[in-house]
């Protein structure tokens, strides 16, 4: 288990490192910059911009002041050095920490919405195989995963709150103004869920623990919900590790739809404002998320599997 | 802006013309109008999250109506169209007869938030700041008519410290270069060891800057602090040998400097003048000259032939540069005085504008990126409201501030800003009652049958679209497209009457260049008082001031007959040159640019034969691309802070020594135009100089730098309660006096 924390750690660290360095090369490549606009800027004002921001030294420079500041150091409490952004009065920090619980907040509630009618879903669809119900929830699954949020949110909007006036349109202040996106953002993850579950549960079903369950005379809903739910939704269980990261850090779309202030929109952003240290800082951060998500996952595999400790 | 997803389902929805559109459409307003609204909050729909509410930093709509709210200016826009100065700080302004010396007049009674009195020495202060290259402040321009900004602004103007023949000590000179630098063989060994192999090796170095002698080292740690204060009450700590640097003198004996350091996210303090014992550059001989009187540093006013500048060599312990170069004064704490370069008339029309609205020192020192985050508790005020709350891309919150000097006309309690960059989100928000009024130009284009009544049913009466100070534009590349009857028939081809109908009214199509209110708005009194003919419907007209009326020339509008002839005449002089195909280049991110440009390249196709190729590019390319003058014709727009022409639109043409303006991606560069335009810099009477300048427009109406397509419109929905939310041409109006109707139902006034 050590060796695998190592192992991974070390394997972060090289992550980080070409993350940081592509990130870094890629927007610096791109044309155009952070400063500039449509109305044209006059030369000394570049210039003192440009000295501001390190932006007149070579590019080797830049990059080496750059990684030097991601590293560890105690004079910053070891944590890396994201920098500033050219664009906001922030710093990279402070726009993580402002932002990021809010994209978490979304995910969790996305996340519970998918698991809960996911399963429900899949689990109803095993339980009445090749009936109307299974074909149903089948179906709803499938709309659910191809449906793209851009297309769902605005429909969720138009019906429940510029028709029905239950729920409000935009922003994230309450209980009520999270229901949309979360529904928005998580019903492709609930299709997926939904069909794993009923695949599982399939399987499941025909094993012969489950035979013996209906032979002790169980009824029917106590066989499926207390006795094959458990091992059936072992695929979903896998799959939600993946499925938290995607949800958040790809809430992107449903943030700006709903006006929600998650880290998904600097991401964008600072891509289409040239915001250097933003779209690096936050790309590094990303990454030292998925890598801990990674690990953390497989740690708990560990710790259910023994088989999965055995062959690392 | 990012293009909204949502918008563009809800608009499918809408164009598939579903029943369900019906309760939208239905009722005389935008979504049904509270009741009962609370009278004591505005709540506001903002066009996104501000990049900064500093004065000095704000540049964006997003962001000045926000900086307006909490900081006083000189003066605040008048609540007529045209947005002309009236009093607020000042009581009172006056300009000198030659037209180079302004005074204003402050109240007493202003104050910040603090407690402190708002007095002249802050405008001096903050629009030093502004000049300062160290704040890297993006509001530099209108600043520039003021004696030595430019120079000011890159570091090049310097006062004596000390007598070194032919100068004396306080005289102001420019610094050319460096004369001698006994330092240099061991600071630059490097570089120059390998510049020579680097440069023939075909890379170019940039030029080494001129070492700045305002530079300042301490040998031991530096106690940034207030003016005066001890040791202890120091916020930041400068370890030594950390440069910092000397941005002013301070103090009764003047022992004190305030100085800027780049460490700790940067700082500004006070610390005594003698703890600064290290000057880098200080033994470094630089050549300075005399700065001509008439001459401001960085444009093209051509300097007196007769004046032959005293030239010298002085070393850099003697020059300093001291915001007493620049043309603004305190004079005792209620006068300010600015002086400019040239008779700058226009000087008046921007004590409006952002540059005038003071910055408390003492926050800006601490936190000169963060100090306006009410929650570092550095914010003070001087405007109407004060911040209470900032969350980042969620909303920001505003309190009446009691200290404001006006404070018994404030009427609303708290107003608060939504930050909602989404244009449908922020429309479905105040549809459903969330917000009070939607920022103009928030409200999505697929609302706009909507919310004109495109077929049988009425505007809604809560949508406001008028006229808005900037103009859409296609720019040509002069380089390229040299032209000149290439170009006017490609003006005169196009009947720009339909684009209203493309753009869904949004905008005023027309051929010239400066913006302005259509003529058919003009009152008859108006028209009169502009001088405009009997029947003439072309060009636009805005009030500069009260009495002074400005009527853009009419460009090359729609005449095919002449266009043909001009594209023969360019057949003609071009030959084998003229070019089989052309391109037009555009940016992705807004619908409306690719819905134009295909029509465009449909009536140059129809009515010119002229094959023109559509290129989309991404926002940065495309301004990299169009800035480097890699097109033949692009999209742009220009926007004017006021209507004034010389200051806000036609400076984009004048050229420096041929060479064009950044702002100027036509490069194109007229002596004629730029005769006309110097010489009106010199008229110091408003309405012959504006006279002068419509002749300097007629050169660009005739040489077709740019195509001029249609005057932008400004779109607002306000809730029918809200009272005294006047509106504008620049589209920047005081908030302050807008008050809610809880009784609107029954008012008299259903606007």
């Amino acid at each position: 288990m050590i060796r695998l924390i190592v192992s991974r750690l070390i394997g972060a660290v090289i992550v980080v490192f070409f993350v940081a360095t592509f990130s870094f090369l890629l927007l610096r490549l791109a044309p155009g910059g952070p400063f500039a606009d449509e109305q044209g800027t006059l030369e000394a004002v570049k210039d003192n911009i440009e000295k501001a921001y390190n932006l007149d030294q070579p590019l080797a420079v830049q990059y080496g002041t750059y990684m030097w500041n991601l590293v560890p150091k105690p004079s910053t409490g070891f944590v890396p050095d994201l920098g500033h952004s050219m664009k906001r009065n922030y710093t990279v920090w402070e726009i993580i920490k402002t932002h990021f619980p809010v994209s978490v907040q979304l995910g969790i509630l996305s996340l519970a919405f998918a698991i809960i009618g996911g399963v429900f879903f899949g689990v109803l669809a095993a339980s009445r195989q090749n009936s109307w119900i299974d074909h149903g929830a089948m179906g709803f699954a499938l709309f659910g995963i191809s449906i793209p949020a851009f297309v769902l949110g605005p429909i969720l909007i138009f019906i429940f709150s510029l028709q029905l006036a239950w729920l409000p349109p935009a922003r994230f202040e309450g209980f009520a103004s999270m229901i949309l996106p979360a529904m928005t953002l998580g019903l492709i993850y609930m299709g997926v869920i939904a069909r794993l579950a009923r695949s599982g549960m399939l399987e499941t079903v025909r094993q012969d623990y489950i035979r013996t369950a209906r032979a002790k005379g169980l009824s029917e809903r106590k066989v499926i919900w207390k006795h094959a739910v458990r091992l059936g939704l072992m695929p979903v269980l896998t799959y939600l590790g993946p499925a938290a990261a995607a949800l958040i850090t790809g809430s992107f779309v449903v943030e700006q739809i709903f006006q929600i202030p998650g880290l998904g929109f600097y991401f964008i952003a600072s891509v289409t404002e040239r915001d250097y240290p933003i779209l690096s800082g936050v790309l590094v951060f990303y990454s030292i998320f998925l890598v801990l998500l990674n690990l953390a996952v497989d740690i708990g595999y560990g710790i259910l599997d023994p088989r999965v400790r055995a062959t690392r | 802006m990012l293009r909204s997803p949502a918008l563009v389902a809800v608009a499918a929805l809408l164009a598939a013309g579903c029943d369900c559109s019906g309760d939208l459409a239905r009722g005389e307003y935008f979504g049904t109008p509270d009741p009962d609204p609370d009278p004591t909050v505005l709540r506001w729909c903002n066009s996104g999250e501000p990049e900064s509410v500093d004065p000095a930093l704000a540049t964006s709509t997003t962001s000045t109506p926000l900086a307006r709210l909490m900081f006083a200016g000189l003066a605040e826009p008048d609540t007529d169209m045209d947005g002309t100065p009236t009093p607020m700080v000042a009581t009172r302004w006056e300009a000198s007869v030659d037209q180079r010396t302004f005074t204003f007049y402050l109240r007493d009674d202003a104050r910040w938030s603090d407690g402190q009195p708002l007095t002249a020495h802050d405008f001096v202060y903050h629009v030093a700041r502004i000049l300062h290259p160290k704040s890297i402040s993006r509001n530099v321009q209108p600043l520039e008519p003021i004696k030595n900004a430019m120079a000011f602004n890159g570091a090049k103007v310097k006062m004596l410290l000390e007598d070194s023949p032919p100068f004396s000590a306080g005289d102001i000179v420019e610094v050319v270069s460096v004369a001698r630098d006994p330092d240099a063989g061991n600071r630059d060994r490097f570089l120059d060891q390998a510049l020579p192999v680097l440069e023939g090796g075909g890379v170019s170095l940039p030029a080494r800057p001129i070492p700045d002698t305002n530079a300042r080292k301490s040998s031991r740690p530096l106690h940034l602090r207030d003016l005066g204060a001890p040791e202890s009450e120091a916020y930041a700590v400068v370890p030594p040998g950390d440069e910092v640097d000397l941005v002013e003198l301070g103090g009764p004996r003047r022992d004190w400097a305030y100085v800027f350091w780049f460490g700790d996210n940067w700082r500004y303090g006070w610390v005594p003048l003698a703890d600064l014992d290290v000057q880098p550059h200080g033994r470094i001989e630089y050549n300075v000259r005399e700065i001509p009187p008439q001459r401001r540093l960085g444009t093209n006013l051509a300097p007196d032939p007769d004046f032959a500048p005293r030239e010298g060599v002085v070393p850099g312990s003697r020059l300093l540069m001291v915001p007493e170069v620049l043309g603004i004064r305190a004079e005792g704490d209620h006068k300010l005085v600015i002086e400019t370069a040239s008779p700058t008339p226009y000087l008046i029309d921007d004590s409006t504008n952002r540059i005038f609205q003071a910055t408390p020192r003492r926050s800006v020192a601490r936190d000169p990126k963060g100090w306006t985050q009410p929650d570092k508790g550095l914010l003070v005020t001087s405007g109407p409201f004060t911040m209470t709350k900032w969350l980042p891309r969620d909303r920001m919150e505003f309190d009446k501030s009691p200290t404001f000097f006006n404070a018994d006309q404030i009427k609303l309690e708290r107003f608060i800003a939504y930050n909602m960059n989404d244009q449908a989100a922020s429309a479905n928000l105040y549809f459903q009652g969330g917000c009070d009024a939607v920022t103009s130009n928030n409200v999505p284009n697929s609302y706009l049958p909507l919310l004109f009544g495109e077929g049988d049913d009425e505007q809604k009466k809560d949508f406001t679209n008028i006229p808005y100070l900037g103009i859409y534009f296609y720019v040509i590349n002069t380089e390229k497209l040299t032209n000149v009857h290439l170009r006017r028939a490609m003006s005169m081809a196009i009947d720009r009457e339909p684009i209203s109908e493309l753009l869904h009214q949004t905008g005023f199509p027309g051929a010239s260049f400066t913006p302005g209110r259509p003529l058919s708005m003009l009152t008859p009194e108006e028209r009169r008082k502009c001088g405009i003919p009997e029947g003439e419907t072309r060009g636009t007209a805005a009030f500069i001031t009260p009495e002074d009326c400005y009527h853009s020339p009419p460009g090359l509008e729609l005449d095919l007959e002449g266009a043909r002839r001009e594209l023969e005449l360019a057949r003609k002089e071009m030959g084998d040159t003229f070019p089989r195909t052309l391109e037009l280049k555009f940016n992705t991110g807004v619908e409306q640019h690719k819905v134009i440009a295909e029509y465009i390249q449909d009536q140059w196709k129809k009515n010119l034969g002229l094959d023109f190729i559509l290129q989309v590019q991404e926002w940065q390319t495309y301004l990299a691309d169009t800035t480097a003058g890699n097109f033949q014709v692009g999209r742009l727009g220009w926007i004017g802070s006021t209507p004034d022409p010389e200051s806000q639109f036609l400076i984009i043409f004048r050229c420096n020594d041929g060479k064009p303006s950044p702002y100027n991606r036509s490069r194109w560069c007229s002596p004629e135009f730029n005769r006309l335009y110097e010489q009106a810099q010199q008229i110091l009477d408003r309405g012959e100089r504006l006279a002068v300048m419509r002749r300097a427009e007629e050169v660009v109406a005739r040489e077709v730098p740019l195509i001029p397509l249609y005057v932008y419109t400004q779109r607002h929905l306000r809730k029918p309660y809200l009272r005294d939310m006047p509106m504008n041409l620049a589209d920047q109006t005081t908030l302050y006096r807008t008050w809610i109707d809880p009784d609107w139902e029954r008012g008299e006034d259903g606007r």
